[in-house]
């Protein structure tokens, strides 16, 4: 990995015995939702939570931003506890659905949520127009969220969640409802955040998304840690080889083969690789791009909101506020 | 750090008023109530002289209940809902704290209900005033109230076709201006359609009774806001009815019994009673309300308040925000 350099040991997020129960209005246990796992989550990482429907990947996302309590254990993010209001400024948060106030445009939604933040009223607009650009939305700025498709106001929960350029991201399934431009998109963004030393903790159930961004990952099932670790650890089959070379002749096949039987003393598996069909559908769409210029949805978008790109230093030095 | 706070609070609360006014039903039950008052007195015209007296009761009755429903709806709507649908889930994960976004919520309801009663306590002043003579309306107060009314509602119309603009909110506003320049136009026309000086056919005396009733809406607002963040729009509605029913009874039911029962007492002396923002008797045979009794109630209502929001904040700081 080439931004190995960049992660250190310093953990911005720390879960130990992490429970809890969902209670019904007379205070009775009615599910246990998360059930009793430890984690800890590195700067510069990217972490993916995975698991079925239902598992508590969103009850533990919501448990780290202080808007559920937990039952039971302790949970240290940003070295404060999830309650301290403070810390919140360095998080960015992209809900399961995002649901926005409705009359609110485009424009005046990551305006209102900027000014939540410490920023001046410069910073905010040049911000919201950095990320609208980025969203690709900047030619509906005016148009009311209300309207918008499930991919383009997951565009906005996204670019809301990024606004205070957050050294944690917070993402509860940052892919769904968007279309596979948007989900490279997001995936880019996120390599990009982390390149620049920021941690990104994710939850998914789309595995394809988490094996392309993550450094490590936990699957959850019914509330309880199956299986953590780094995605290469968990996935290489170290003992296996795989070659990829151009097409030969069928003699020189022939000859390559009979060497590989006889030095390995086994029949290799032969097949052509395949484009995946992700690859296969964003050169579809580029080509077909070319040809329509505009379209009413979401427009190609130039690169990121150059205040997530630009290698800030103030992240360097995450423990001072 | 103050600063951000300050501004924090104001675009929430401005927020939450915006929101307030763009929904339907909160338009709907002000041009209702509005309207209603308007053409009250043409309905009572012929009442032997007791028109006036009823269109002021019948007027402030709907200002208190207008106040409560609407109220209920509002906290309802800008807080459960999005507790439910994770706005609030949204703002709560940025550096808001919790008591910042209860008092903001509170504040921008109550401003939509300041603007609200301030309106109710215009169109009660002028009706009453189209209603002060036995047989005779007074059309230079009815007319300008109820014209202006109705164009309110037809410029927002054309607003919302030409500009796009959202019809909910505009209509709200070009509302709540007209019923402003009415009393202002009908003020400076006497009965007769002669100039006046200002003012000067308006029953004054009125304002104060109208202040009290706002004073109550918002302690039921802030009850309102407070039982929102737990439940959906029913059981919020139904307990803010209890609670003004009972507590308008409330003399009756416990203020007898408190002297020798302690449960009676703790009763009467925990709901609010409102027979004391309820003083618009005290104007029959051109009495008036002393400044003083409205101090007093002020204190009673802002005591009330500070109680209700506290609890509120309390368990609203405990709780799960389940998005
Ligand atoms: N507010 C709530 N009240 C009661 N139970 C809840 C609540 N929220 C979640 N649960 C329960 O907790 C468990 C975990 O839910 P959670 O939303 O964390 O799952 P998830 O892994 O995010 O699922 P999905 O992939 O569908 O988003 C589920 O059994 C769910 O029914
Ligand atoms: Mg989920």
């Amino acid at each position: 990995m080439s931004d190995e350099e960049k992660k250190t040991d310093v953990a911005v997020l720390r879960a130990e015995n992490l429970t809890k129960i969902f209670r019904d209005f007379w205070r009775r246990p009615k599910v246990k939702a998360v059930d009793g796992i430890s984690f800890e989550i590195r700067r510069g990482e990217v972490f993916g939570v995975l698991g079925p429907n239902g598992s508590g990947k969103s009850t533990t996302l919501k448990m780290i931003l202080g808007l559920l309590f937990p039952t039971q254990g302790s949970l240290e993010v940003l070295g404060r506890s999830p309650k301290d209001v403070g810390a919140k400024s360095r998080i960015g948060y992209l809900p399961e659905e995002s649901y926005l106030y409705p009359y609110l445009t485009a424009e005046e939604t990551l305006k209102f949520y900027g000014s939540l933040f410490k920023l001046s009223d410069k910073e905010i607009r040049s911000r919201t127009d950095q990320l609208l650009e980025m969203i690709g939305l900047t030619h509906a700025r005016r148009r009311t969220v209300g309207e918008f498709s499930k991919g383009m106001a997951r565009r906005i929960g996204l670019a809301q969640a990024l606004v205070n350029d957050p050294d944690l991201v917070i993402l509860d399934e940052p892919t769904s409802g968007l279309d596979p431009l948007g989900c490279r998109q997001v995936k880019d963004l996120i390599q990009t955040l982390s390149d620049r030393g920021k941690t990104v903790l994710l939850s998914s159930h789309l595995l394809a998304d988490v094996e392309d961004v993550c450094d490590r990952i936990a699957i959850l099932y019914n509330g309880r840690i199956q299986a953590m670790g780094s995605i290469r650890d968990l996935l290489e089959e170290r003992h296996r080889v795989r070659l990829t070379f151009p097409e030969l002749g069928p003699e020189s096949m022939k000859a390559v083969l009979d060497n590989i039987r006889r030095i390995a003393g086994t029949e290799p598996d032969l097949d052509h690789p395949r484009k995946d069909l992700e690859r296969f559908f964003l050169d579809v769409v580029a080509e077909a791009r070319k040809q329509y210029e505009q379209h009413s949805g979401v427009s190609g978008s130039a690169g990121f909101a150059g205040f997530l790109s630009s290698d800030g230093t103030r992240e360097k030095h995450p423990s001072k506020e | 750090m103050m600063f951000s706070r300050i501004k924090q609070f104001t675009r929430l609360a401005g927020l939450t008023a915006i929101e307030t006014i763009r929904q339907p039903i909160c338009l709907l039950l002000t041009v209702t109530c509005i309207l209603f008052v308007a053409v009250l007195p043409l309905l009572l015209a012929h009442q032997l002289g007791e028109a006036g007296k009823m269109v002021r009761d019948s007027a402030f009755s709907l200002q208190f209940i207008g106040g409560l429903l609407i109220g209920s709806f509002a906290a309802c709507s800008s807080i459960s809902s999005e507790i439910r649908s994770g706005t609030a889930a949204s703002i709560l994960s940025k550096p808001v704290s919790r008591s910042l976004f209860f008092l903001a919520k509170f504040a921008g309801i109550s401003a939509v209900m300041i603007a609200l009663c301030t309106a109710m306590a215009l169109a009660c002043t002028i009706s009453t005033r189209t209603a002060s003579f036995a047989y005779r309306i007074d059309w230079w107060a009815a007319s300008p109230l109820i014209a202006l009314c109705i164009l309110a509602l037809f410029t927002a119309a054309l607003t919302n076709y030409f500009w796009n603009r959202p019809f909910a909110s505009d209509a709200f506003g070009f509302l709540i201006a007209a019923v402003i320049i009415a009393f202002v136009v009908s003020a400076f026309v006497g009965p007769d359609g002669k100039l006046t000086s200002f003012a000067a056919h308006y029953n004054l005396a009125l304002f104060p009774v109208s202040l009290l009733i706002t004073m109550a809406v918002l302690v039921l607002t802030a009850v309102a806001v407070s039982l929102a963040t737990r439940l959906h729009i029913v059981p919020t509605l139904s307990l803010c009815s209890a609670l003004l029913l009972v507590g308008l009874i409330s003399d009756y039911l416990f203020g007898r019994h408190a002297a020798d029962h302690a449960v009676a007492a703790f009763l009467y002396g925990i709901i609010p009673n409102w027979q004391h923002f309820w003083v618009v008797d005290a104007l029959n045979g051109g009495g008036s309300v002393p400044w003083i009794y409205i101090g007093w109630a002020g204190l009673y209502a802002l005591v009330y308040l500070t109680g209700v929001l506290a609890l509120g904040i309390a368990t609203f700081r405990v709780m799960d925000v389940r998005a």
